[in-house]
């Protein structure tokens, strides 16, 4: 019941390394992810394509994007274009047959692969420069994209010709993917897989690299960290996980491969995400994605309901404006509050509780 | 030869008031080292509160100085509440902060759009085919790139010559040092916040003159960005030399390649140009190099 | 401190109960219990048996379409109250959910659920290209209505093969080949040797009229010229002046939509482009497009229209008493009237005729299916008596449960300075090339989705 390490004693290397040290983790862990089971049971239509699939879908990237920008300090504003490569790269491989996990990790390889590429100046440039490099990113790739898939699709399958394409039915071991719950637990269950990946990841020689690169990447190089291969790295893995979310979300999510989904407005959702949440933190992205996506729904719901309460019909415009204005001065509010992101908050808890009921 | 010089002038023209978006973003970043990524949404709300003005039927001056006014008290009031608190953090949480303001600006917008459509700033200019020789310019357009070089020589020239200047100048040169020199920061702030969002007046109404009060001003507070790291993020020379550059090239590029290729590369040769500039020389034409060997 | 915690952890889970909450239901609107009064003076019926009819329409007041969408969606909103001012349909009341959705396709994907979810969607209006062939597989298996006036899938005319999608309006192919036809008049009855530039966003909307063009082209002897322009299309002076010095076409379509449209109103005057020669799709260049240049320097442009623009209809007149004179308007005064303005009236009039069409066969309760039904009997004479009087806006419309166009009949509109004027009657053109086009379209949509027809 109470967060404490005191009476826990690790006898074996097996207990000392793992994960969840102490049992009151364990358990939570356990508990959170019954009920992730638990929810598709119970969650209408509605919470499945608007809350529950999005989650698990952008929290691949967010997690990514966080290994990218939080760990390692290689601030990407472009990670929407590798997600849409992703994307991309794995509706064209289903197209042509490649049974479905092959073609979201090929995803995600590709995404990587291409990752790497505009990861190459990190070489040379950093901070603000080589967050430039990756804005241009955003702006090359979408249109390499439109001007290619036409070439590589068969025709019929894109929308007049053009860089829309519609994924055919995936299917996992011959059982189609096709009713929301399914979607819900193949995105859920690769989203674990990752996670623990994640964990693990940044708990290892790469990941120590990546912090002392990002915190003061001269010092690292001094002290005989090779910083160009552990930048390269980390945009390839962050690339990688972009790669495999822009896949889910393309299946499963929103149905089809359009490049205008993935414009520069999502690369900033997804970078206030993992502010928001929580630079360098497994959980933060968890907390990052969970306010990108619900906040805005939120707002749509409480204020239509205010509205009405108050006896006028709010203008669907008028909501918006509100959203827009809620969601950004909420993102400078925390910024100037909590600057380490909603997972400071979540450490404070976890802080208290550790004491309580002494105070100190 | 005749259509090489019809895109080139009409690059120019266009690339001129590129540079004023890069003058505001130059502004901000010489000052507080923050990548000021709200430009085109200040610039929306200016041309917007112009036009409601006008439309409201205030003559064009006075609907300029409501402008101002807003303008004025928006800067002080964003550099107060949003950036004073922030200062110290690190470079990326400021960035995601003017992100926010971009947000709140436009949630703004459509609010106030939503009730009052407004399509044109209409200050009276003439809207006609003016041919000089074989090039045939848009009268708006002419007019719009004068005022955006005046601006740029009225900003240079209060670097250069007063004292306001003159500390701005050494702020962006050594904070700690102006700091310990008796320069009030905070003063300075407010003052290049100010000034940002007169720059962003200037370029809401050349631009919303241009295309019409519209959502697109917003997005083109992006294309400033190839222009200030083309040019040198804390340089307003560069600005003004890198917009017209890529303006040119835009321009210039689109109406040789696109019938080849199928169009699009306006959409992504400014940031081609910039990604290369990145590789080759990162802090551009005059950018001032941050040397660091290990 | 440890308040503050526990405070913010009380608060968010407070937000979390909330939002679960409101999202299963959606509150009652006003404009049911606006309508509740005269419902129950009109009829001493007992309580209807539902609570209202649902329309889900993912709208778009803001984004980089909003200027566009705007009108439609005020035109929209305003007709539902007029509607529901008159009793609604059959004693119900009709809810148009405007849900903004920026144009965005997973937020209009997300409204069409929101709307499901009330139980009582019988149609949605997606407003986008990209949504309705979101939500098109979709319909097919909730058995909803999906209303696409003049955009969408345009081989959703073919009836059988899309029992579910409706246009009631003419498809981007009808309209560039009446387009074609009207110009073909106007050249004195031949294209041979004539140059038709075709100036289009580069995206599945500007695109989808190309392979029509593709087959008219040889056809009719004109030479087709493509000029694409990239999303957001701010900057088109390259396009323009390849249009002026080079190719210098005799016709130009336009299908651009939104910002693109005022920047390429001012190119075409930079260059001298004789404004009179440009013809645009049904949504481009549109009032709020011309406004946003300059009205006066535009005057001979052209678009056609599936809906007559102005104020002088019955319906118009008494949504400006009814509801404008009250100050229950829903935008600002000076766009009703407008094209897109009354489009957004003519979407929630039809999908109305539909209903009291099938109330007249099923009556209550009815659903998707049945409003599908009554939508393939509507008729001039039938939307002229169940219309609530939007036939005057489109008095050519024919549904059938082979059609779901209405024989795609346009007019073509004219700025004269303030205002789009019709100058043509109701016509259409090349319906042999347009039907094939369907036909292998819905062909191939059959094909690749065959999950779609089992049963």
């Amino acid at each position: 019941m109470i967060y404490r390490e005191t009476g826990v004693h690790h006898t074996t290397y097996r207990t000392d390394m793992a994960l969840f040290r102490v049992p009151l983790a364990r358990w939570s862990v356990a508990g959170l992810l019954v009920v992730a089971v638990v929810i598709p049971f119970f969650a209408t239509d509605y919470w499945f394509s608007a809350i529950l699939i999005p989650f698990l879908t952008f929290t691949i990237a967010t997690l990514g994007l966080n290994l990218m920008t939080g760990y390692a300090g290689q601030v990407s504003l472009g990670h929407a274009a590798f997600i849409a490569v992703g994307g991309y790269t794995a509706t064209i491989l289903l197209i042509y047959d490649v049974p479905f996990l092959a073609a979201v990790v090929l995803g995600g390889l590709v995404a990587a692969l291409v990752g790497l590429v505009f990861g190459i100046p990190s070489a040379r440039i950093k901070g603000l420069y080589l967050a430039m490099a990756t804005l241009a990113a955003q702006f090359v790739l979408p249109w390499a994209i439109s001007r290619v898939v036409p070439l590589v699709v068969p025709t019929g399958l894109a929308v007049a010709g053009g860089d829309t394409v519609y994924p055919p039915r995936p299917n996992l071991f011959g059982l189609e993917i096709d009713s929301l719950f399914e979607r819900y637990f193949v995105s859920l269950a690769i989203l674990v897989v990752m996670t623990v990946f994640a964990m693990n990841l940044v708990r290892t020689r790469v990941g120590r690299a990546w912090v002392a690169i990002r915190d003061h990447d001269v010092a690292a190089k001094i002290l005989g960290v090779n910083i160009t291969h552990y930048k390269l790295l980390a945009f390839a893995i962050g690339s990688f996980y972009a790669g495999v979310s822009g896949a889910l979300m393309v299946f499963f999510y929103y149905g089809v491969a359009h490049v205008g989904e993935f414009n520069l407005d999502l690369s900033l959702k997804l970078l206030g995400a993992i502010i928001i949440g929580g630079l360098g933190s497994i959980i933060g992205s968890f907390f990052g994605t969970a306010f990108i996506i619900l906040l805005p729904i939120f707002l749509n719901i409480s204020l239509t309901f205010l509205g009405n309460a108050a006896g006028f019909q709010v203008s669907s415009g008028t909501i918006a404006g509100i959203e827009n204005i809620v969601f950004g001065a909420l993102v400078v509010v925390l910024l100037i509050v909590e600057p380490l992101g909603l997972a400071k908050f979540w450490q404070n808890v976890k802080d208290y509780f550790r004491l309580w009921p002494f105070s100190y | 030869m005749d259509f090489f010089l019809e895109l080139f002038v009409n690059g120019l023209l266009t690339g001129v008031l590129y540079a004023l978006i890069a003058l505001g973003l130059v502004l901000i970043y010489k000052a507080s080292s923050v990548l000021n990524l709200a430009v085109g949404e200040m610039a929306l709300l200016a041309s917007f509160v112009v036009a409601l003005a006008a439309n409201f039927g205030a003559p064009s001056w006075l609907a300029i100085l409501a402008g101002v006014v807003v303008m004025v008290v928006f800067g002080y009031f964003v550099e107060r509440l949003a950036f004073r608190p922030l200062i110290g953090q690190p470079v990326i949480s400021l960035i995601m902060a003017t992100v926010g303001i971009a947000l709140f600006l436009r949630g703004i917008y459509f609010i106030l759009s939503n009730k009052w459509p407004v399509y044109l700033v209409d200050l009276g200019l003439p809207v006609d085919s003016l041919h000089l020789g074989p090039v045939s310019l848009l009268s708006s357009s002419v007019v719009g790139g004068l005022v955006a070089l005046l601006l740029f020589g009225l900003v240079g020239y209060i670097y250069a010559r007063t004292r306001t200047g003159l500390a701005l100048r050494a702020v962006s040169d050594n904070q700690t040092v102006a700091l310990s020199l008796g320069i009030s920061i905070d003063h300075l702030w407010a003052v290049v916040w100010i000034g940002a969002g007169l720059v962003a007046l200037v370029s809401g109404i050349v631009w919303g003159q241009r295309i019409g009060v519209q959502f697109g001003i917003a997005i083109l507070g992006l294309k400033g960005l190839p222009v200030v790291f083309l040019g040198g993020l804390d340089s307003m020379a560069g600005a003004l030399l890198a917009g017209i550059f890529i303006g040119v090239a835009e321009n210039v590029v689109a109406g040789y390649l696109d019938p080849l290729i199928g169009g699009g590369t306006k959409e992504f040769l400014p940031f081609f140009i910039m990604l290369i500039a990145l590789w080759v020389r990162p802090y551009g034409f005059f950018g001032r190099e941050i040397i660091e060997r290990v | 401190m440890r308040a503050k915690v526990l405070s913010l952890v009380l608060l968010f889970l407070l937000v979390a109960v909330a939002a679960c909450a409101r999202g299963q239901a959606p509150a009652p609107t006003p404009t049911q219990m606006a309508a509740g009064e005269p419902a129950e003076e009109a009829s001493p019926t007992p309580k209807p048996p539902v609570e209202n009819y649902v329309i889900g329409f993912s709208a778009y007041r803001t984004g980089p379409f909003g200027r566009t969408g705007t009108p439609f969606a005020n035109g929209a909103v305003d007709m539902e109250k007029l509607v529901n001012l008159k009793g609604g349909v059959g004693g119900v009341p009709i809810d148009v959910m405007d849900i903004e959705t920026g144009y965005e396709t997973p937020r209009g994907v997300e409204a069409y659920e929101r709307a499901k979810a009330t139980g009582r969607m019988l149609a949605f209006i997606p407003l986008s290209t990209g949504t309705t062939y979101a939500v098109t597989p979709k319909a097919f298996e909730d058995k909803v209505v999906v209303l696409h006036t003049a955009y969408g899938i345009s081989a959703a005319a073919d009836g059988e093969t899309f029992p579910y999608n409706f246009l009631a309006a003419p498809t981007y192919w009808s309209g560039d080949a009446a387009i074609i036809k009207w110009i073909q008049e106007q050249e004195g009855g031949s294209l041979k040797g004539k140059k038709i530039g075709i100036l289009y966003l580069d995206i599945d909307y500007g695109r989808e009229t190309l392979p029509l063009h593709e087959v008219l082209a040889p056809k009719l002897g004109y030479e087709l010229l493509k000029y694409p322009i990239p999303w957001p299309g701010l900057e088109q002076s390259a396009v323009w002046t390849n249009i002026a010095e080079r190719d210098k076409p005799d016709w130009l379509i336009w299908r651009l939509w939104g910002d693109s449209t005022p920047t390429a109103l001012r190119e075409a005057a930079r260059v001298g482009y004789p404004m009179d020669r440009i013809v645009g799709t049904y949504w481009s260049p549109v009032a709020v497009d011309v406004l946003a240049f300059n009205p006066e320097k535009s005057v001979g442009v052209k678009h056609i229209e599936f809906v007559t623009p102005g104020t002088d209809f019955p319906v118009i007149q008494e949504i400006l008493t009814e509801l404008y004179d009250k100050g229950q308007g829903a935008g600002a005064r000076d766009q009703v009237g407008m094209e897109l303005y009354n489009r957004g009236v003519y979407n929630v009039g039809i999908l109305v005729a539909g209903m009291q069409i099938a109330l007249e066969e099923f009556g209550h309760p009815l659903d998707g299916e049945k409003l599908a039904w009554g939508l393939e009997r509507v008729t001039p004479e039938t939307l002229k008596k169940y219309g609530m009087g939007v036939a005057d806006l489109a008095p050519e419309v024919t549904l059938s449960d082979k059609d779901h166009e209405g024989r795609g009949f346009v007019q073509v509109v004219e700025w004269d300075g303030t205002q789009f004027k019709p100058i043509t009657d109701w016509i259409s053109g090349f319906r042999e090339e347009v039907d094939a086009l369907v036909k292998q379209a819905a062909q191939k949509f059959k094909e690749e989705n065959p999950e779609l027809y089992q049963e």
